[in-house]
């Protein structure tokens, strides 16, 4: 077996507790959560042995890296921060249905990242520009930011969706879907915290840049559109602190924040060009 | 009444609406940079644009956005509106961080979002230390507003200067910002030393004009070294050695991601190339007749070396590492890189020269209707390479380094820092006392009303002790 294989069953397992989530929303069955969980649980464990082991093939054909270098690891690294951030989320905010809006992106990365014929799946050896610890650095605070968001992301399609639903009739209605309050609070809480990570995640880019190239910012199209999407959230954190903005207004923002990550992550790369077109 | 100049203008620049307006401007500007090639040589423009396009582009600096005046000018007008911003905050902020606590009254509590009551039968010395201690577990220092036998009003906080954090993230991005723009009081150049050689001169970005520098730089080796079994760079390394006023002062081996730093100019391994005039060429030459063995001769650019047989030279006449033929079949040279590299070589004998002709390093059985007694292999060059310095001086490169420090640290309290509040006032009634517990929290609601909960269940235990 080797970090293919592992990373196989992962995506399999990762659409399936997808198809759970969904079941566990119809269906509105509670014992449900804990079956979820332990999948969630398990498919991570699966991917981060898939990982790992493919950091560990690396080293065996001469030229090891940790797995963050082209789109293929990016897709497999991103997945997984989703996955933990989802699952510390879940358990911080002790609701098990946030995950059903998340797992579609995780799938969709997984089988993307295996299925695409543009997406090469070997492992490369590293230029020298990338022969740093700052690529770890660097990367894995932006994709634990973006995992943030994208947790926040669920969690406002889940307000959404729930808020256009008549007001819950039964005590069921409104367990199964956490309450609106706490995917207010989720919202804001995972935009705060990815905020942060990605300030880091740019600021650790810069200090990189600047001893790898001489310029600690180029106005490259990555970093320029990880900036705007910076600004974003932004925007989000000041009309919520300042302005007192809540619900539906901050959902949205951040569906648009989102889209920023989106088109930072994966646009830029396949659209525009730039220093960071080999990732 | 009409506004003096002065408080227009001051009102102007504390306007929220200005810095969203620059914000949208600034980020409309930079999504068309990203789409529009930046510093690009006109023929690239021109493939996609019509010629008055791209006049009207080079007007606005569409083509140097980042660089341009206006943008600039975009940036210190947002700094000022952030600096005017915070000034006009602070006097605000000033008087809530030095005003004293009020006691409890009716009116505070009207406006602390959680309160909760309890009655006690009894009040002395023990359960005030009870409730003290109680509370104490759960917020800071709590201190005694009002004391007296009777009743009693505790107020503990905690986080007071976190409410600072707003301060400390403007700053953060107003160092950024002018730390960027003292950047521009710097320089960013690129130079080639070829192996062994020296050099002063840098080439600015982004145009053709040269500086020199009051220092020259040497690059004694240079090394890169492949990954096995491929064209692809594993690692390219330059030994430089400083010259300063005749005396070499600093030595340093560097490679990507690890520069040389002196006198405030950082120099960085960037690329690498060969240079095409220098080097020696390996051939091979084998006689036609007979029965003697294929020899290899060594031969530099321009030099020419005796053949064993009497009478016969071979010189090397030049060298192209990617060779290509124009249009008016003349050779020209594609690239520095050895895609293709082939030698002008001539047999000279008895010093007249009887045969020149290409030979191909890609392409050793290529003859070329040669006469010669002579067939000729290329094996390989080696030249000398040079290496490709990326030269930047940033006087504000410090700066932002600052800004960025407080960025991190104000976004961390703002994300994870809340200043709460909490009241508790014991007040004589009748035959009883009335307990009363109120509280606030500036962020993070939901953990201060489950410590809310927990405290005032410790003081219930305590009541019915």
């Amino acid at each position: 077996m080797n970090s293919s294989s592992f990373l196989g069953i992962t995506t399999f397992l990762y659409l399936f507790t997808m198809a759970l989530y969904f079941a566990y929303i119809f269906f509105r069955n509670k014992k449900f959560g804990l079956i979820i969980r332990g999948f969630t649980i398990v498919g991570l464990l699966l991917h981060t042995v898939g990982l790992g082991l493919r950091w560990y093939e690396s080293y065996q054909l001469g030229y090891g890296h940790i797995p963050l270098s082209n789109m293929y690891e990016a897709l497999v690294s991103m997945a997984w921060c989703i996955v933990l951030v989802l699952i510390l989320m879940e358990q911080k905010f002790k609701t098990e249905t946030m995950g059903a809006f998340v797992f579609p992106i995780v799938s969709l990365a997984m089988a993307y990242a295996s299925l695409a014929p543009t997406v090469q799946d070997e492992i490369e050896p590293l230029i020298p520009a990338l022969q740093s610890n700052w690529l770890t650095y660097h990367v894995l605070t932006c994709f634990l930011g973006y995992a943030a968001f994208a947790v926040s992301f669920g969690a406002s399609i889940a307000f959404l969706l729930k808020q256009k639903d008549a007001p819950p009739t039964t005590e069921e209605d409104s367990a199964t879907l956490p309450a609106l309050d706490l995917l207010d609070e989720i919202i804001y809480k995972g935009n705060a915290v990815g905020f942060l990570l990605l300030a880091i995640g740019i600021i650790t880019g810069a200090v990189w840049a600047n001893y790898a190239w001489g310029s600690y910012w180029s106005w490259d199209p990555k970093e320029t559109w990880s900036l705007i999407t910076w600004l974003i959230y932004a925007v989000f954190l000041h009309a919520r602190l300042t302005r007192g903005w809540r619900g539906r207004k901050t959902a949205i923002l951040s569906i648009i924040g989102f889209c920023g990550v989106l088109f930072t992550f994966l646009g830029v790369n396949y659209v525009l060009s730039g220093l960071h077109s080999y990732a | 009444m009409k506004k003096s100049f002065t408080s227009s203008v001051w009102s102007f620049f504390i306007s929220l609406k200005l810095t969203i307006f620059i914000l949208i401007i600034i980020s409309i500007a930079s999504i068309i940079g990203t789409i529009i090639p930046q510093k690009e040589l006109p023929y690239v423009y021109l493939r996609a644009f019509k010629p008055s396009t791209y006049e009207l582009m080079r007007l606005l600096s569409f083509d140097n956005m980042y660089e341009s005046w206006w943008f600039m000018a975009l940036l210190t007008l947002f700094t000022l509106n952030l600096i005017c911003c915070t000034l006009n905050r602070f006097p605000g902020f000033w008087r809530f961080i030095t005003k004293k606590e009020k006691d409890l009254d009716d009116q505070l509590i009207k406006t602390l979002p959680l309160k909760k009551t309890l009655r006690l039968k009894a009040f002395d010395e023990r359960t005030r230390n009870l409730i003290t201690r109680s509370v104490q577990k759960y917020v800071h220092k709590p201190t005694a507003l009002k004391s007296s036998p009777e009743s009693f009003t505790l107020f503990a906080e905690s986080g007071k200067y976190t409410r600072a954090s707003f301060y400390i993230t403007h700053l953060g991005i107003v160092l950024i910002i002018i730390g960027g723009l003292l950047g521009n009081l710097g320089y960013q150049g690129y130079m080639q030393v070829v192996e062994g050689r020296t050099n002063d001169t840098i080439r600015l970005r982004g145009s053709t004009q040269e500086k020199k520098l009051d220092f020259s730089i040497r690059c004694d080796d240079f090394q890169v070294t492949f990954y096995e079994g491929s064209q692809r760079p594993k690692d390219f390394t330059s030994k430089l050695t400083i010259i300063d006023g005749g005396k070499e002062v600093k030595e340093k081996l560097i490679e990507v991601n690890d520069p040389l730093q002196y006198k405030g100019v950082f120099i960085y391994q960037s690329s690498y190339g060969t240079a095409p005039g220098d080097g020696q060429v390996l051939l091979e030459v084998t006689p036609k007749t007979g029965t003697q063995q294929a020899k290899r001769y060594r031969i530099g650019v321009g030099e020419r070396l005796p053949l064993e047989d009497e009478g016969y030279e071979l010189a090397v006449k030049r060298f192209v590492p990617d060779f290509s033929m124009g249009q008016n079949n003349e050779v020209i040279n594609r690239s520095q890189e050895m895609r293709n590299p082939a030698a002008q070589i001539t047999l000279i004998k008895d010093g007249n020269p009887v045969e020149e002709k290409w030979v191909f390093a890609n392409f050793p059985d290529f003859h070329g209707g040669q006469k010669g007694p002579y067939t000729f292999k290329f094996l390989n060059f080696a030249g000398r390479e040079y290496t490709g310095l990326q030269l930047t001086r940033d006087p504000g490169v410090w700066v932002v380094w600052a800004g960025c420090f407080f960025l991190c640290l104000g976004c961390y309290l703002i994300c994870f820092a809340s200043h709460q509040r909490l009241w508790l006032k014991v007040d004589p009634k009748k035959d009883e006392y009335l307990l009363t517990l109120a509280g606030t929290s500036s962020k993070n609601m939901l953990s201060f009303t489950k410590t809310f909960e927990r405290i005032y269940l410790e003081l219930k235990q305590i009541g019915k002790a």
